[in-house]
């Protein structure tokens, strides 16, 4: 209990400064922050698995993903307002509305549970590994295959740009936005690269 | 056992074997004599016991910087640093002193919370990760049942931390070297994971201990049973090698601070101590991840001939972490770093396949055990194969540099 008091309002107002500052890069910080607390609770609740699975994949992946995202999409390094249009408010609002009301919905069932009956379960993660690849091994096998076609999709749009663009040598990789062009970029890629044995 | 939950443990009856946990058991009597409640013994006993592991392991970093110049020194034919008290024993100290009354220097331009707050965040995960290593039989900072899982999930705020630091400065060069570090990092962190995956799968635990009590034994009476001697183990081993070389940013993969090219990376605004904290938080990461290895694939504290086993078992462990981290200076002093192309290129079309190989592989050792665990020849003739050939044809592929060399990025072309 002291956890969530304690957490609760940090979460919040991390999450409120994620939607709230201008600045896409801080709202991705910000965001990553509201995560790592989330984790916080729960380890600090006991539910360590579950809270180290968070920062790996939470911190780790997905807002590694955002921050990747929004540096290459050239919003991030620069101080870009977020258009905060009424359109923009309705649209969101429409999409947390009804997210929030199954979550108020839920909470308020949870309610129900008899005071005292705070005992964790007995778990070991050998339990949770069979029951996901056992019970719920069509669900799991359903996750996988679209995260497949995440995959080839992601791979396709890649592929598509690919064909419109100019072949660019990859150590070029990290020369974005306005940083100035090296003219070997140009140049190296119509050519074969050099094999050192070919004499 | 939960997170928050740390095993005191009984002290074997064998002295050098607890030493390590000295300062933790005098620091408990001590309070316990002067009647301290139990809430204040155990709290002084966890902090005593993490102010000795980062204590030794600070320790370990001002002697790798001595140990490094000396031998990229002896390596290069020449003397390496040798003012600073006898054969430059002090120079460590110097450096130190040097570092800390520099002047440090906030860009204007730079974010200084986000600025300030990512040197902190990059040596944080490492001292955390080192807390989770068995040492030694009787010396584990903190027995996590989830251990292996805790130093990967740790990890995870080196990569934000590296993007912080980038961003913050406000400058391009660190942005850019910033975007090569997470690039290089996110790759290599893949095949690193994934080669756990076959330990945790033989030893059915994620805990770092069990995986070491795992490796007990001999094969034959003189072969220790870890498992890099173990087909997958041996293909495992060697990727996760590379790849936590890559991972550390050592030479040959330390393109995020390639001098040459991008001035230093992510560090570039970076003066005084908070520049020295990069330093301490990459070889604070280089012991952990070593440490990691011996514990995954080298047999963690155990002797490796039977009948060594009076020496104590941490002595064990920070040999092989010797070995391993002279073999990481060798491979600095001989190698020539690589592009980022070909860094790229090598983890998605080698390390990445091979580390995934060892899963089946491990599976296949599993199944085709003796009912006393012991392994017949069924093992070897399907996992030997199964891993040799694919290393086979990469290497020849690589050899004859079939892979595609040109690459387009379209967001980069703006």
């Amino acid at each position: 209990m002291t956890a969530l008091l304690i957490l609760s309002p940090l979460i919040l107002l991390a999450a409120l400064g994620a939607v709230w500052l201008a600045r896409p890069v801080h709202a991705a910080l910000l965001l990553a922050l509201t995560l790592v607390l989330t984790a916080v609770y729960y380890l600090a609740i006991g539910a360590d698995f579950i809270g180290l699975v968070q920062l790996m994949v939470y911190v780790g992946a997905v807002a590694m993903l955002i921050v990747f995202s929004l540096l290459i999409t050239r919003s991030g390094d620069e101080a870009e307002e977020i258009a905060r249009r009424p359109l923009v408010m309705v649209v969101g609002l429409a999409c947390t509305l009804p997210v929030l009301l199954v979550l108020l919905h839920s909470i308020s069932r949870a309610g129900n549970l008899p005071p005292g009956a705070a005992e964790s379960p007995a778990f070991s993660l050998a339990q949770l590994g069979t029951a996901l690849f056992t019970t719920h091994a069509p669900a799991v096998l359903t996750v996988a295959v679209l995260l497949t076609a995440v995959m080839i999709g992601a791979a396709l749009f890649a592929r598509g740009a690919h064909a419109s663009s100019v072949h660019r040598d990859a150590s070029c990789v990290t020369e974005f936005s306005s940083a100035p062009r090296h003219a070997s970029c140009l140049t190296e890629s119509t050519r074969k690269p050099p094999t050192p044995n070919d004499s | 056992m939960s997170l928050l939950d740390m095993s005191s443990g009984g002290p074997s009856l064998w002295a050098p074997e607890w030493l390590p946990r000295l300062p933790q058991r005098l620091v408990e009597m001590l309070l316990q004599y002067f009647g301290a409640p139990e809430w204040l013994v155990t709290t002084a006993g966890w902090i005593t016991a993490a102010a000795t592991v980062v204590g030794v392991f600070l320790g370990g970093f001002a002697l790798l910087s001595l140990v490094e110049r000396k031998t990229l020194a002896r390596v290069q034919n020449r003397l390496g640093p040798n003012r600073a008290g006898w054969f430059g024993i002090l120079q460590p100290v110097a450096d130190g002193i040097k570092m800390l009354t520099k002047e440090d220097i906030v860009p204007a331009k730079a974010e200084w919370l986000l600025h300030l707050a990512a040197p902190i965040l990059i040596v944080m995960p490492s001292i955390l990760a080192l807390g989770v290593i068995p040492y030694g039989r009787e010396w584990t900072p903190v027995p996590l049942e989830l251990g292996l899982l805790f130093f990967f999930s740790v990890g995870a705020f080196t990569e934000l931390a590296v993007f912080m630091a980038g961003w913050a400065s406000g400058s391009k060069f660190p942005m850019l070297g910033a975007m090569r570090a997470i690039s290089q990092m996110v790759s290599y962190e893949l095949p690193l994971i994934i080669t756990t995956v076959g330990v945790v799968m033989i030893t059915g635990s994620l805990a770092l201990s069990d995986i070491v009590e795992h490796q007990v034994g001999f094969h034959l009476g003189f072969i220790p049973k870890w498992n890099i001697f173990t087909p997958w183990g041996f293909s495992a081993g060697i990727v996760f090698y590379i790849a936590s070389i890559a991972e550390a940013n050592r030479c040959p993969f330390d393109l995020p601070e390639g001098e040459s090219e991008i001035v230093a990376g992510h560090m570039t605004e970076y003066s005084g101590f908070k520049y020295a904290l990069f330093f301490m938080g990459e070889y604070l990461g280089l012991f952990a991840i070593s440490g990691l290895g011996i514990t995954l694939f080298l047999g963690g504290w155990q002797a490796p001939l039977p009948g060594l086993g009076f020496v104590p078992s941490w002595i064990w462990f920070f040999a092989k972490l010797v070995v391993v981290i002279m073999s990481y200076l060798w491979i600095r002093a001989t190698f020539p770093r690589v592009r980022i192309d070909q860094l790229m290129r090598f983890a998605w079309l080698c390390m990445l396949p091979m580390a995934l190989l060892t899963i089946p592989a491990a599976g296949i050792w599993v199944f085709t055990a003796n009912p006393d665990g012991s392994h017949g020849i069924l093992g070897w003739l399907t996992t030997v194969p199964l891993l040799l050939i694919p290393w086979i044809i990469i290497t020849i592929i690589f050899n004859r540099r079939i892979s595609p060399a040109t690459r387009s990025y379209t967001f980069a072309d703006s």
